[in-house]
């Protein structure tokens, strides 16, 4: 095809407003999009994979906010701090929270255990305690 | 005599957008590089915890909201069906729990994903970074 049948076209450099248009829409982009907050994991140990230990695990159960109590389900609790003396670090640890306690406080209780030096920490079934 | 200044270049009607072009590229550049993007959940406030590791989009994703009802990878679910998805897919699940639901419907979902044949289930958090 010879060159004398394309029109002949001004050599116009393209403007900055078709480009700022286009960083435009893909700045609303990337803003809507993405997120600032981290997702952590906890991981919860599976009862059915459970390995053959030799030690009882020691049970924690959780009663409230900052109420544990040790092994016993009794009335009167003790904040972590108080009870931190008498876990024992090379047993197993299982949580047990009654069963109207909320995820947060789950969560919040294994974050606290992990601090304290604590690894083996599992997530057993919930307790209902009638009152 | 040649002038000293050589001529300016004929300014054009655009030199006055530089500037603004030159902010927006600059939030661009903030937004792509310090945001991230991932996988959207159905409304549910994640818990808030400092530690653990950082989490990656798993490709089971089981969401259980504060009216119980369960989603997988953000669409509804059966208990059923998602017992089948499981034992199907046989991968690690990553469960996002409503902060503010009760213990006892926690376990009724463990329990399931457990007889669903599943050994690795991580309970997702979140942090808010710096």
């Amino acid at each position: 095809m010879s060159a004398a049948l394309l029109p002949k076209r001004a050599r116009r450099p393209i403007g900055l407003t078709a480009l700022i248009d286009v960083v435009f829409i893909l700045l609303m982009f990337f803003m809507l999009t993405s997120s600032f907050s981290q997702w952590r994991s906890l991981d919860l140990q599976s009862q059915a994979a459970g390995k053959q230990v030799d030690t009882q695990p020691q049970l924690l159960i959780v009663h409230g906010e900052d109420a544990f109590s040790l092994g016993a389900l009794t009335a009167n609790t003790q904040t972590l701090e108080s009870l931190a003396g008498t876990l024992s670090r090379s047993q197993a640890l299982v949580i047990i929270p009654r069963a109207d306690i909320s995820v947060q406080i789950i969560v919040s209780t294994m974050t606290r255990l992990k601090r304290l030096g604590l690894e083996n920490i599992s997530l057993g079934n919930s307790i209902k305690v009638d009152q | 005599m040649t002038p000293l200044i050589p001529n300016k270049p004929r300014r054009s009607s655009d030199d006055n957008l530089i500037p603004l072009i030159n902010i927006v590229f600059l939030l661009l550049i903030f937004f792509m590089v310090a945001g991230q993007i991932r996988a959207s959940l159905p409304a549910l406030e994640l818990p808030d915890s400092e530690l653990g590791k950082t989490a990656e989009n798993q490709p089971l994703r089981i969401a259980l909201a504060s009216d119980q009802q369960l989603y997988l990878n953000n669409i509804p679910i059966t208990e059923i069906e998602l017992t089948r998805r499981i034992q199907q897919e046989n991968a690690p699940i990553q469960l996002f729990a409503d902060k503010n639901l009760q213990a006892q419907y926690l376990d009724d979902t463990l329990n399931l994903l457990r007889r669903a044949g599943s050994d690795s289930i991580t309970l997702i958090s979140q942090t808010a970074s710096q």
